[in-house]
């Protein structure tokens, strides 16, 4: 499972038309122990600058990176 | 080289036009300059016509052949270019180039964008494409979102305070307020610019620009005239947010720039007055600090404290910006260039400005994937 730290966030209140349903939704720019960054989506909590988050669904069937924050 | 004259400019308001398309506006804009520069139609040698994304938002594609033939110019070469939010921008460079070379004596730029004839949501969508489509847009990310990220990161590294970003919508809606051809005239306060809907936290709708129609033209010319393009710059840079060191800092921007200092041989201090691309309020901040005028992290308490108000040390975006002006996409670049030429030939009614030797225009596309720095000089 692949965890990263949020390098920064934002919870998006108006929507593009394809993503409408799921707003306010956030998501982050999150940053791998390699140093490597990627956009991807947060499930459930809220995360803030410097949380660790882990990987939330990995299958094919998952169109974008979905991560939730790491239980303390 | 030959040295690059502006010899007319015109522009339409920015607002919401029912009544005109997009190829009306980019006629009236051109007949607007042609008429300023005191030439006619058939002295124009090529078109350069700065555009976004008129394919989606107006289904009509060609555009530039288009404009040229509606706008009664001799059946000369035509072109779109297309550099997000910076194609006016990158449309203006490119022009300049052609008459600095000797290939042409009289060009004209035109810049214009419809956008009002879309939905809210629809305009997300399109505006999206500016980003990288893959790794951003089909994550769910709004350009609001990409910049409201940028604007998480300022505020952690530096402490830039949502006060600070406000403090810039603040000062633009009160610029527009004194422009007839701004879209959106109306003061607001700091503690409505707080309290605004949420767009992408921490932006509400008071730190966005506007979704606007509108169309700008400048007539370029070998011809000496009261004004000149004395440097230019355009440089590129990542289009995804998570290929960049840094995102508090658009490195595109300062290389725009350090091309632009060196042509017209002059620093930031030599700066009168800027327009600057403030797409969101946190984009105006990092271009202060981006174009060498206030340290990287200082641009918060410094538009704060007023120095960049209409009586201040360096007054930036006097025209309201794209805050309050408007932001008809594709035409923004060459808008900024018309704001500036009011203001240095001294047009600019009750929001004129007394030290107008030099004016900086910067045209931010995307993230800062595309940057344009051009600075205009008088005698």
């Amino acid at each position: 499972m692949r965890q990263a730290v949020v390098y920064t966030e934002t919870i998006i209140h108006s929507a593009p038309e394809a993503f409408a349903a799921d707003a306010p939704y956030q998501i982050a720019l999150v940053e791998f122990a390699d140093g490597q960054r990627q956009l991807v989506r947060i499930l459930g909590t809220h995360v803030h600058i410097g949380d660790t988050v882990l990987e939330a669904d990995a299958s094919p069937e998952q169109t974008y990176p979905l991560f939730t924050r790491k239980p303390q | 080289m030959r040295t690059v004259y502006v010899a007319g400019y015109g522009k339409t308001a920015f607002g919401a036009f029912a009544d005109r398309d997009l190829v009306r506006l980019a006629q009236e804009a051109i007949a607007g300059a042609l008429a300023n520069a005191s030439l006619s139609p058939e002295v124009v040698e090529a078109l350069y016509l700065g555009n976004f994304d008129g394919p989606r938002f107006t289904s009509q594609n060609h555009l530039a052949p288009l404009v040229a033939q509606a706008a009664g110019l001799p059946d000369i070469p035509a072109t779109r270019f297309e550099a997000a939010c910076a194609s006016g921008g990158s449309a203006l460079v490119h022009a300049a180039m052609s008459v600095a070379s000797g290939v042409y004596e009289t060009v004209l730029v035109c810049g214009v964008e419809k956008m009002t004839s879309q939905t809210t949501a629809k305009v997300a969508e399109i505006l999206a494409g500016a980003g990288d489509a893959q790794r951003e847009s089909a994550v769910g990310a709004t350009f609001p979102a990409i910049f409201a990220m940028v604007a998480r990161r300022h505020m952690h590294e530096y402490g830039t305070t949502r006060e600070h970003l406000a403090a810039v919508a603040v000062k633009n809606h009160a610029n527009a307020a004194k422009n007839p051809q701004a879209h959106l005239k109306k003061l607001i306060t700091l503690e409505q610019a707080l309290a605004g809907k949420p767009v992408a936290e921490p932006f509400t709708i008071y730190d966005c620009s506007l979704v606007s129609d509108g169309a700008a033209a400048v007539v370029l010319s070998s011809r000496p005239s009261a004004l000149r393009l004395a440097g230019w710059g355009q440089a590129s840079g990542p289009v995804a947010l998570a290929d960049r060191t840094s995102i508090t800092q658009f490195p595109a921007t300062q290389k725009a720039a350090a091309k632009a200092y060196a042509m017209a041989q002059c620093g930031a201090p030599d700066i009168d007055l800027a327009e600057v691309h403030d797409c969101f309020t946190v984009a105006e901040l990092i271009a202060l600090e981006d174009l060498g005028f206030i340290p990287a992290g200082q641009s918060g308490p410094w538009v704060a404290s007023g120095a960049t108000e209409i009586d201040g040390a360096l007054p930036v975006n006097t025209s309201g910006g794209l805050k309050a002006k408007g932001h008809p996409v594709g035409a923004t670049g060459v808008a900024q260039i018309c704001d500036l030429a009011q203001q240095m030939l001294g047009h600019a009614g009750e929001r004129q400005v007394s030290r107008t030797r030099r004016g900086l225009a910067q045209n931010l596309g995307g993230s800062g994937a595309t940057s344009v720095v051009t600075i205009l000089e008088r005698d």
